[in-house]
């Protein structure tokens, strides 16, 4: 399947070296990643926890390979939700 | 309550249960062992190697179902340990490994003994944490411990600078975690179930293939009862041996590369195929778009990556193993697959895979055998990684669950003897054997000391071939048997032994073995048999990397004949 530009948005926590996780997965694979884009972070009410961060990366592959990539990026623990949204409507 | 950052360690490990640490200690991690004494709960246990610490911690959780637990210091303690979290994270065992850290204001400025360790064990944890504050220590431990035994096990590392440990905080540990990004599915989807429940109900040849999550997930009440009333033939991944007893008549053994043949016809010739905790690894399926081909393929796993990851799956279920198959069983019909059955019987008869051939010499698979028939299958076997973990893995018949201990998807050499010592400590009064090679019983061989310390009764099986003795089977089936590099000497495994006070004994002819397995099953401490085995005996049935069940390799009639004992390297002619 030949590659294409995929945009994935991740909700992570905001603690550090979540992106350091984050691009391990794509480096491990030997993937080049166009670019990232860190979000402002949204911050808890009352401050309890640290806030949620949006992160958007732009990267090529196959949509198979990129779903893998998604789940694998879904696995680590300070990430809360990917979306591939290539094609998907932000909201 | 003000404790110190080491106390509320210790506070944290005896609320998680912990009762025993394997560790050595070093500088940046001196206050955390000072505080040891103060906690006699812990029982904290030398091993001569970090390698040594963790993979004892391993063999010691998967014996027990319990967390493991070790510790090393900042730098090369903490590198020492890489290996054995590795290992425990392909395996998914779940393992806490504490590390000391240089002083906070040292870190990043290459100071004495300071070594990245999150950054280089980012990729082998489930998670983990580099403690910069002491308030928020107690959260950490009760996450790790959390994250380590639930969902996907596997090992969590907490790197903890020296001065975190000295500093005071006021102590409360948690209840409850509070990690929005982690939520195992731990039941499957009922539309998945109902559509797998009619694919089992319709199926002509269905065969179960069952994993490591199986023993995870202690469901093996659950799928003994679906293979007996769906009358389902279950084969195994190394892994996942001992989850079904292997004495059952639905057991069909091991699959894959050095799986039964008659396994691996089965999965062949299969119109559905159950995968249930296991995880596809290409020793299991050999060439990708050969396996299974007829099949319809269910997939449990907890784990959303591993679905379709490396098969096409039809049925995929996240969840947990024992809930799915709570809810699954339910709608399972009975019936019979007496043909079914009948035809994998013959084709166990016709390629029986695990017959050993009557020979004079010494076979690795006769030890093996006798180590089963003696211990009567009661044993805990913990191995090495080649050629007689193989043996190990289909001469040995398993019973009852985690009672085989192996290196499987990092394939670690070394293994076997600090996670046999991990298994015992962790179960007493259970027979514990390690069998390994001569190559990987060099690898971490210092670890006897571990054991003569702690009189840990391991009975230790060398299956002393002379060689690497895997890769040299390769060489000798792929390479034109250019040997390059697998011979190996080694040094007289008796008086190594008894250098370290542990009773050992040497065996070269067959009908030694039986009386001296005996001798060391009534001997009360550690014993070691060095079992000088026929040198180029192979392991068989064998797929070739890369080839399909059809290209299996199986035992030829007249084994290539073994070279003579005189062409073994000895120490002292190199
Ligand atoms: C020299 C050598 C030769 C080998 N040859 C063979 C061979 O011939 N045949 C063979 O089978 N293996 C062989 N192996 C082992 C192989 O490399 C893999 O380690 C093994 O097949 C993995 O088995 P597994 O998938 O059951 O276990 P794991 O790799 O531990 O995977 C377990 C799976 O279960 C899932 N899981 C965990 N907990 C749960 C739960 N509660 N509920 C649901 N799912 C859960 C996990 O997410 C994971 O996907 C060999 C290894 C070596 C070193
Ligand atoms: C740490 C490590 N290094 C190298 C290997 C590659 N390897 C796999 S099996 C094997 C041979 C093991 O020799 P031995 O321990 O004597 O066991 P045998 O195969 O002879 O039974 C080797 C070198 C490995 N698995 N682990
Ligand atoms: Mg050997």
């Amino acid at each position: 399947m030949a590659p294409t530009k995929h945009i994935l948005l991740a909700l992570v926590e905001d603690k550090p070296g979540v992106l350091n996780r984050m691009s391990n997965v794509f480096r491990r694979r030997g993937f080049n990643i166009h670019s990232v884009n860190v979000l402002e972070t949204i911050e808890t009410e009352d401050g309890s926890r640290p806030g949620l961060t949006r992160v958007a990366i732009v990267v090529s592959g196959s949509a198979v390979i990129l779903g893998q990539v998604r789940k694998q990026l879904e696995k680590i623990i300070d990430v809360v939700k990917v979306l591939d949204i290539t094609t998907e409507d932000v909201a | 309550m003000k404790l110190t950052g080491a106390q509320i360690l210790c506070e944290g490990l005896v609320k998680e249960g912990v009762d025993i640490i394997f560790g050595f200690p070093g500088g940046a991690v001196i206050p955390l062992y000072d505080t040891l004494p103060q906690y006699p709960q812990l029982r904290h246990i030398l091993v001569r190697h970090e390698q040594g610490a963790a993979h004892a911690a391993d063999g010691y959780a998967r014996a027990t179902g319990k967390v493991g637990v070790c510790f090393a210091t900042s730098g090369p303690g903490a590198t020492n340990l890489v290996t054995g979290i590795a290992n425990a994270f392909l395996d998914s065992v779940p393992v806490i490994a504490v590390t000391g850290q240089v002083r906070r204001d040292f870190i990043g400025r290459d100071a004495f003994q300071e070594t990245d360790i999150t950054g280089i064990t980012l990729p082998v944890t489930k998670h983990n944490y580099l403690v910069m504050d002491v308030n928020d220590l107690a959260v950490v431990i009760k996450q790790a411990f959390h994250l380590a035994r639930t969902g996907r096990p596997g090992p969590i590392l907490i790197d903890i600078p020296r001065d975190v440990f000295l500093e005071q905080a006021d102590f409360s540990y948690p209840d409850r975690v509070d990690l929005p990004g982690y939520r195992p599915t731990l039941q499957g989807h009922p539309a998945q179930i109902k559509k797998a429940a009619k694919m089992i109900n319709e199926a002509r040849h269905p065969v179960i293939i069952a994993g490591r999550g199986v023993n995870i997930s202690k469901a093996y009440g659950e799928l003994k009862h679906l293979a007996e009333m769906a009358q389902i033939p279950v084969v195994t991944t190394l892994l996942g041996i001992g989850c079904f007893p292997e004495e059952h008549a639905l057991s069909y053994g091991m699959v894959g590369m050095h799986g039964m043949v008659y396994a691996n016809y089965a999965i062949e010739n299969a119109d559905v195929l159950i995968a249930i905790g296991m995880r596809f690894d290409d020793r299991v399926t050999g060439k990708i778009s050969a396996f299974a081909p007829h099949a319809h393929i269910v997939h449990i796993d907890i784990d959303p990556a591993e679905i379709g990851k490396n098969v096409r799956v039809d049925v995929p279920i996240v969840g947990d193993v024992k809930m799915v198959l709570q809810a699954l069983n339910k709608q399972i019909a009975p019936v019979d697959h007496l043909d079914w059955i009948g035809q994998v019987d013959d084709w166990r008869r016709e390629h029986p895979s695990i017959d050993i051939r009557d020979d004079d010499g010494l076979l690795p698979q006769y030890v093996v055998r006798q180590i089963y028939e003696i211990t009567k299958g009661q044993a805990i076997i913990v191995t090495g990684v080649g050629q007689h973990q193989m043996w190990a893995a289909q001469h040995y018949w398993f019973n009852k669950p985690n009672t085989l201990i192996s290196s499987g998807g990092l394939g670690a050499m070394g293994f076997g003897l600090p996670a046999a010592f991990g298994a015992q400590i962790g179960c007493p009064d259970a027979p514990v054997w390690c069998i390994d090679g001569d190559g990987g019983f060099q690898m971490t061989i210092q670890e006897l000391g571990s054991i003569a310390q702690e009189q840990a009764p391991v009975k230790i099986a060398i299956i002393n071939n002379g060689y690497l003795g895997m890769v040299r089977q390769w060489q000798q089936l792929f390479y034109k048997g250019r040997y390059v590099a697998t011979p190996i000497s080694c040094p007289d495994f008796v008086k190594v032994a008894e250098g370290y006070c542990i009773s050992a004994l040497r065996v070269k002819h067959k009908e030694e073995v039986i009386p001296a397995i005996e001798q060391a099953m009534a001997y009360q401490g550690p014993f070691l048999i060095d079992f000088m085995v026929e040198p180029e005996e192979n392991v068989y049935p064998m797929i070739p990397p890369g080839a399909t069940v059809a290209e299996s390799i199986e035992e030829p009639k007249q084994p290539i004949k073994a070279i003579s004992d005189s062409k073994r390297l000895k120490v002292s002619n190199i």
